[in-house]
């Protein structure tokens, strides 16, 4: 009994710094935005009707809202497994403990920590259409399109160019998640027979699990709100709105003061998400059994 | 042993392709840095600089107003920030990461969801109630603004519990029926074998602290204040941007995160596992 | 580890010692000052300016507090908590909206001639008789083109209406081989010829639009004809960010820009610049001749603790002097005192430009933010410019985009 308060305690007292932080600088504004989201709130101005769900109403009416997030999807869909697979296959190769493994695991770093201006410049350079990448598909006969100008490319090339980006970042924690695997368990796994393929596929992707979660989950959440390139390189994309996401739209409102349709777009956006980060940790078991 | 090596060689070339993908955009903004306007916007576009020189890089050192030179105070500022929210991140997310993952306190699923759920919804949205926040608690223009509001993360705290959760249990049973506290267990169990989740996590949050930029915008008014990613905005007009000078500024965005990473990457080499586990 | 932390310690001290410090000039009033940021060279011109303003005026501290990014978006924050600089620069596309919001302190007041400044330009910083801010600079619109491909083609002058320009473009085509045009799917340009036919785009209670006017449609064809036929492509079709570019490297002929062109011409495509003319935009046949014209003003925020002493500042920043250094001299804009039209260092080619000002329209609407208008029905104009929807349909988008924008506003 004294052990469980004790527990109890403890468990509070160790979260308590965040618990703190987050109640002030994200709980209360969020309980805010909520709040505004039913009004007609103008950043400036004096008039804050109260208008019920009619910013919601406005939004779900909105054409540009249904292919945003079509387009918001699409990318999620298409961004999370190729990124994770890659980060996976990334973090294995540049594991093996061979020689020169600082130099490579630093340059697939790399991406993630160059400037998103730099990566856009390079890229808007790559994908022009006389750009890097149709000179190399020219040498397989292929005509490239002008990427970012062409309704039906210029998303695809952002999600390349992401996943590129982020396979680097997530890297770390399988690298990280990698240390926690015992040698053991894979001396005993030789010793008995097993195939690198099945060591692979049968003690490392396991032990993994948590990580995978860890990763799964944050770049969905990362992926739904996407907007960086989305801005810079393409503003919204070639008609029709071929790369506007939740959070471009969002953003678009929100430059413009209208906080009340801004928070209501984001609350439809976090319930969302939230659907779908809860559908994942019943799908994706994040404990692991030994 | 000779098959072995063999092996190795199509091994090193997936390497090798794979890394000068990823390297070539820093190779290419070295190379931007180098050259002149002109270069970087001429038609056809060119790759390599014709007479590089390092005078982008005089430029922007020399920016100057009110009789401080610029571009190293934002370096300080960011220097400054990203560090303490680093080390503050790796002390307090390690606590609470360790507390959602083995200590069984009442209510700490909800409590981790509704941590997990602050990361759902766009930051920006959040601005203006955090600016009147921060003004009524005199934060403005200070790094208060932007240190504390970061020092302990939803990323990191999630970080570590998923770290924490794969240690088995029997570790913490031990301790615990040696008669330890639950903090005694956490600092005698369980922090000795963070270090590789600690790396990440330094990694992870320098690098986070290090590029925002919307925070700064908002919460600092002065010039002098500004972190090096928001000054870099400088480099540009209202129609275009002075994109060898970005570069070159990018450069320095770039290699502080870089150290960092070559810092605790050695946390990340194999071999540095459990010991003392039975089965 | 200890050392680390030792060394965490030392520099989080320093830092936040750093941070909380502000260097408090001894029994100076401070003038806070805020616009966006424009650059290393205006900094330095601005610092130039400030030292004199305080050589002038000892007992004021000039605190320039530029914002880099997102300006509306922080000032208004800055206005709805009370701290907003005493002086700020506002954009003539929601001056109007700031004014009513009561956040501008009059400052008809100080100012006591206003005759030299561009009239319209004034204007739009006046709600209910009274002034809230005074223009420091201003930009037009016009046809910029390459003397060089015209003299190639053969073409003698500048066309002047509608008809000369699709013969102009034609020519161009023929002799050069070359796509003539660029254009912009940007309300803030083809606005301009919509006024040209007399209409307007929001009726005077600004309660609907008038995107489907038949002027208007035939404004948004006349725009639109030349990438159907061949003789126009929008920047990103041309693998470029803007029609500067595309036109600095001589992939075009024409293109309708302002007087921003010219200091980027001059200072990174110099045989381009030797070779560039402009002229006014063309007009249809009946129609008049209109351009278009952005302008950015000081105004004094209404809580400011020195008003009189924020005044002196905008004074001295706009005056003939401040014009001289700052808008001449820099060269990027068009000085907003008609005075200064003849002052020799303004480059030839903005000699010219500041000819049009008696035509230009200013950049704005009175109950609106135009602004947030272009962004939602820039998008349409590219449909139409790329022919996947007709004018007419691209305009009834638009009247429904622009109606609802209007009814929230």
């Amino acid at each position: 009994m004294k052990f469980k308060t004790q527990e109890n305690l403890c468990g509070y007292l160790f979260i308590a710094v965040p618990l703190a932080i987050l109640l002030v600088f994200s709980f209360f504004p969020m309980a805010c935005t909520l709040f505004i989201s039913f009004h007609k709130w103008p950043m400036l101005g004096f008039e804050r009707p109260f208008i019920g769900l009619e910013n919601f109403y406005r939004l779900f009416k909105d054409d540009v809202f249904w292919i945003a997030l079509k387009n918001t999807f699409l990318y999620t869909i298409i961004v999370v497994p190729s990124q994770t697979f890659l980060a996976l296959f990334l973090a294995v190769l540049a594991n093996k403990g061979i020689r020169g493994q600082t130099f490579f695991k630093t340059s697939y770093y790399v991406p993630a920590v160059v400037s998103s201006v730099a990566i856009s410049l390079v890229f808007i350079w790559f994908y022009r259409g006389d750009g890097f990448i149709n000179y190399l598909l020219s040498f397989f006969a292929i005509d490239g399109p002008n990427w970012l100008n062409d309704p039906t490319f210029a998303l695809p090339a952002i999600i390349l160019m992401n996943i590129w980006t982020t396979s680097g970042y997530f890297m770390i924690a399988y690298l990280a998640g990698l240390q926690s695997i015992p040698a053991q368990l894979y001396e005993a796994a030789k010793i008995d027979g097993a195939s690198a393929w099945s060591r692979f596929w049968r003690i490392t992707c396991p032990l993994l699990r948590p990580t995978t979660l860890f990763i799964v989950i944050l770049s969905v959440i990362g992926c739904l709100q996407v907007f960086d390139q989305v801005y810079v390189m393409t503003s919204g994309g070639p008609y029709p709105y071929a790369t506007t996401t939740i959070n471009y739209l969002i953003w678009q409102k929100f430059s413009f003061g209208r906080l009340g349709y801004t928070a209501a777009i984001a609350w439809v956006l976090f319930v969302i998400i939230l659907v779908v980060t809860l559908i994942q940790k019943k799908f994706i078991k994040g404990e692991v059994e030994y | 042993m000779k098959h072995r090596k063999i092996l190795l060689i199509p091994i090193y070339i997936v390497l090798i392709l794979v890394a000068i993908i990823y390297i070539f955009p820093f190779i290419y903004s070295f190379l931007g840095s180098l050259m002149s306007y002109q270069e970087i916007m001429s038609y056809p576009p060119k790759f390599l600089p014709s007479s590089p020189s390092f005078s982008t890089y005089r430029t922007i050192f020399e920016l100057e107003f009110a009789h401080t030179k610029l571009f190293p105070r934002w370096i300080l500022n960011s220097v400054v920030i990203s560090l303490s929210v680093t080390a503050l991140n790796m002390f307090f997310a390690s606590l609470a990461g360790y507390a959602f993952a083995k200590i069984n306190f009442k209510g700490k699923n909800v409590v981790f969801l509704l941590f997990l759920s602050t990361l759902m919804i766009p930051g920006f949205t959040l601005l203006p109630t955090q600016y009147l926040i921060m003004q009524k608690l005199g934060w403005i223009d200070t790094y208060f603004a932007l240190i504390i509001p970061s020092m302990c993360t939803v990323f990191s705290i999630f970080l570590m519990r998923q770290f924490y959760q794969a240690i088995p249990n029997d570790l913490m049973d031990a301790a615990k029926i040696d008669g330890c506290s639950p903090f005694g267990v956490y600092r005698r169990v369980a922090l000795p074998l963070s270090k590789p989740a600690l790396s990440a996590l330094a990694i992870y949050t320098f690098m986070g602290s290090w590029n925002g930029f919307q925070a700064p915008l908002f919460f600092m008014h002065r010039i002098e204040m500004y972190t090096l990613p928001l000054g870099m905005s400088f480099f540009k007009t209202q129609q275009y941007v002075f994109y060898n000078q970005v570069l070159a500024g990018s450069i320095f965005t770039i290699l502080p995160t870089l150290v960092v990473f070559l810092i605790f990457q050695k946390y990340f080499v194999k071999g540095i596992a459990f010991t003392g586990m039975k089965f | 580890m200890k050392g680390l932390t030792v060394v965490l310690s030392i520099l989080l001290v320093l830092g936040v010692f750093q941070g909380l410090t502000r260097v408090k000039a001894e029994q100076k009033i401070e003038i806070r000052f805020s616009g966006w940021g424009a650059g290393s060279v205006e900094l330095a011109s601005y610092q130039k300016m400030f030292e004199e303003f305080e050589e002038e005026h000892p007992q004021y501290k000039v605190m320039y507090e530029p914002i880099l990014e997102n300006y509306p978006q922080k000032i208004a924050m800055m206005f709805r908590s009370g701290t907003a600089p005493d002086v700020f620069y506002v954009d003539s596309s929601y001056a109007k909206y700031w004014i009513k919001t009561g956040y501008l302190l009059p400052i008809d007041k100080f100012l006591e001639e206003k005759s030299d400044f561009v009239p319209e330009l004034i204007k739009i910083f006046e709600h209910d008789e009274k002034l809230y801010g005074i223009p420091k600079d201003f930009s037009v619109l016009g046809m910029f083109y390459n003397k060089e491909m015209f003299k190639k083609a053969n073409i003698e002058k500048p066309p002047e209406t509608w008809d000369e320009l699709l013969v102009c473009a034609q020519k161009l085509k023929e002799e050069l081989g070359i796509v003539p045009l660029s254009l912009s799917r940007d309300l803030a340009r083809w606005l301009a010829f919509i006024y040209q036919t007399g209409a307007e785009i929001v009726t005077p209670g600004h309660k609907e639009s008038l995107f489907t006017d038949p002027k208007v449609v035939e404004s948004l064809e006349f725009y639109t004809q030349f990438e159907k036929m061949g003789l126009a492509k929008m920047p990103g079709e041309l693998g470029e960010a803007w029609n500067g570019d595309a036109f600095a490297k001589e992939k075009v002929a024409i293109i309708f820009e302002g007087n921003w062109l010219v200091p980027f011409l001059k200072d990174n495509f110099p045989q381009m610049y030797n070779k560039t003319g402009v002229a006014p935009l063309p007009r249809p046949e009946n129609g008049k001749e209109v351009t278009l014209a952005y302008t950015v003003g000081l105004s004094i925020y209404s809580k400011s603790k020195h008003p009189e002493a924020a005044w002196e500042l905008i004074d001295f920043l706009t005056s003939r002097k401040g014009q001289k250094t700052l808008v001449v001299g820099l060269g990027q804009t068009l000085p907003s005192r008609i005075s200064l039209a003849e002052d020799p260092e303004l480059l030839p080619l903005h000699k010219e430009l500041m000819l049009l000002y008696p035509y230009a329209r200013v950049w704005a609407l009175e109950g609106a933010n135009i602004g947030e208008i272009a962004e939602s029905v820039n998008p349409e104009i590219e449909a139409a410019i790329k022919g996947i929807k007709t004018p007419e349909s691209a305009c009834a988008t638009m009247k429904k985009i622009c109606d609802d924008v209007l009814r929230y506003g």
